[in-house]
């Protein structure tokens, strides 16, 4: 696989990441961007995950992997193990947000958390034109099948790291390929957040 | 032990306790499945039409396991039973038993739990795996979604198949070799 053919914010998180860091992803997936960054970095990755059928495919790729939910995912961990851990489209489908973020912080220098932005303009205009609630390409999900318990906004995430104290180190927006620049609240449809929390 | 027969071990030549070898097998049985293996396999079922309204069993699970108790004692000795299930209870692999201090580095772990084995359940798996990440080894921990009870560890195959293959493979030869290995 090329590159340019993987998904738009794993290659933005591929980005951020250094050479050889230590990383945790938190709903690693099937495993694919801990793949990468094991593989061109030599990063040394871990992931978690809930889904039996991705543990499978994390397995056949040769990545170290808890088969558990993310909020009880990192008990046993050590303070400071990670350099980075990742929450990429994972976080809003958490239970206890400020928990795991905590729990982030703790075992990792650096939190990477990808999110769908819930205030991307086709998002707005579906609700505000048919009054129905969305179904996007970054929010796929009918509300009766979604697995996102929390609904945030590019601005929501900017206070809520504001009033927790949360550096802010990075922001990526996108919009399906395409980096998205001017008003990211309007017009992303992902975030991607570097985060640290040298101040606790 | 219960069985006069055991003599304190001292058995061979004479009668041997196959009552007792038979009952403990019996127990032991019930512990290797689950409750819905169990309800699949026996439920309420009789193995005639009616209650006999005597001791004997009248339900399919009762001759089931005592099937397996007879069927046990003709190829296993008491006393091997006995210190095997003696050693089991021994077996400690809490606190640093699993990892002693110095052996951290270059050693690879899977884990496998079967989701409805109560004789080793997942929450102790879980806890080994919490354990050798709080010691920073690498750890992998899988939950299989078996119905089987315990028993699933010898029929969930595939399952452990490609577990322990892709996991070997990567230990011995790096990410490298994951020849399967597409998107």
């Amino acid at each position: 696989m090329r590159f340019d053919e993987l998904r738009s914010d794993y290659r933005v998180i591929y980005g951020i990441v250094n050479s050889a860091s230590r990383v945790l992803d938190l709903g690693c997936g099937d495993g694919e961007l801990l793949f990468i960054l094991a593989k061109d970095k030599n990063a040394k990755v871990q992931g978690v995950e809930i889904d039996e059928g991705s543990i499978y495919k994390c397995v056949a790729k040769g990545l170290s992997v808890f088969h558990s939910d993310i909020d009880n995912g990192l008990r046993g961990y050590p303070d400071r193990s990670f350099d980075y851990v990742i929450l990429n489209q994972s976080l809003q489908q958490t239970k206890k947000v400020d928990f795991v973020l905590d729990e982030a912080f703790r075992v990792g220098e650096r939190v990477i958390v990808g999110f769908p932005n819930f205030a991307h303009l086709p998002v707005r205009l579906g609700l505000f034109f048919r009054g129905e609630a969305p179904v996007t390409k970054s929010l796929p999900y009918h509300w009766y099948d979604s697995p996102n318990i929390h609904c945030l906004s590019i601005k929501d995430f900017r206070n809520y790291c504001r009033d927790k104290n949360i550096d802010v180190l990075e922001e990526h927006y996108l919009a399906g390929e395409k980096v998205v620049r001017f008003w990211p609240n309007l017009f992303a449809a992902n975030a991607i957040f570097v985060l640290s929390r040298n101040g606790k | 032990m219960a069985d006069t027969a055991w003599n304190g071990g001292d058995y061979y030549g004479k009668a041997k306790p196959e009552r007792g070898l038979a009952v403990a097998r019996m127990i032991g049985h019930i512990t290797y499945m689950s409750d819905s293996s169990m309800e699949d396999k026996f439920s309420r079922r009789l193995k005639d039409d009616n209650f006999s309204f005597t001791f004997k069993g009248d339900f399919e699970v009762e001759g089931y396991l005592r099937y397996r108790g007879d069927s046990f004692v003709k190829r296993f000795d008491a006393n091997s039973y006995l210190y095997i299930t003696k050693a089991m209870d021994y077996f400690d692999l809490s606190g640093d038993n699993i990892l002693p201090p110095g052996s951290e580095s270059g050693v690879r772990f899977l884990v496998i739990a079967f989701k409805s084995d109560w004789l080793y359940p997942s929450y102790q798996s879980q806890e080994i795996v919490r354990y050798l990440k709080s010691k920073g080894a690498d750890a992998t921990y899988c939950e299989v979604s078996s119905t089987y009870g315990h028993d699933a560890f010898l029929l969930e195959v595939e399952e452990e198949t490609h577990l322990i293959k892709h996991f070997l493979n990567k230990t011995f030869y790096g990410y490298d070799v994951v020849r399967s290995y597409e998107i």
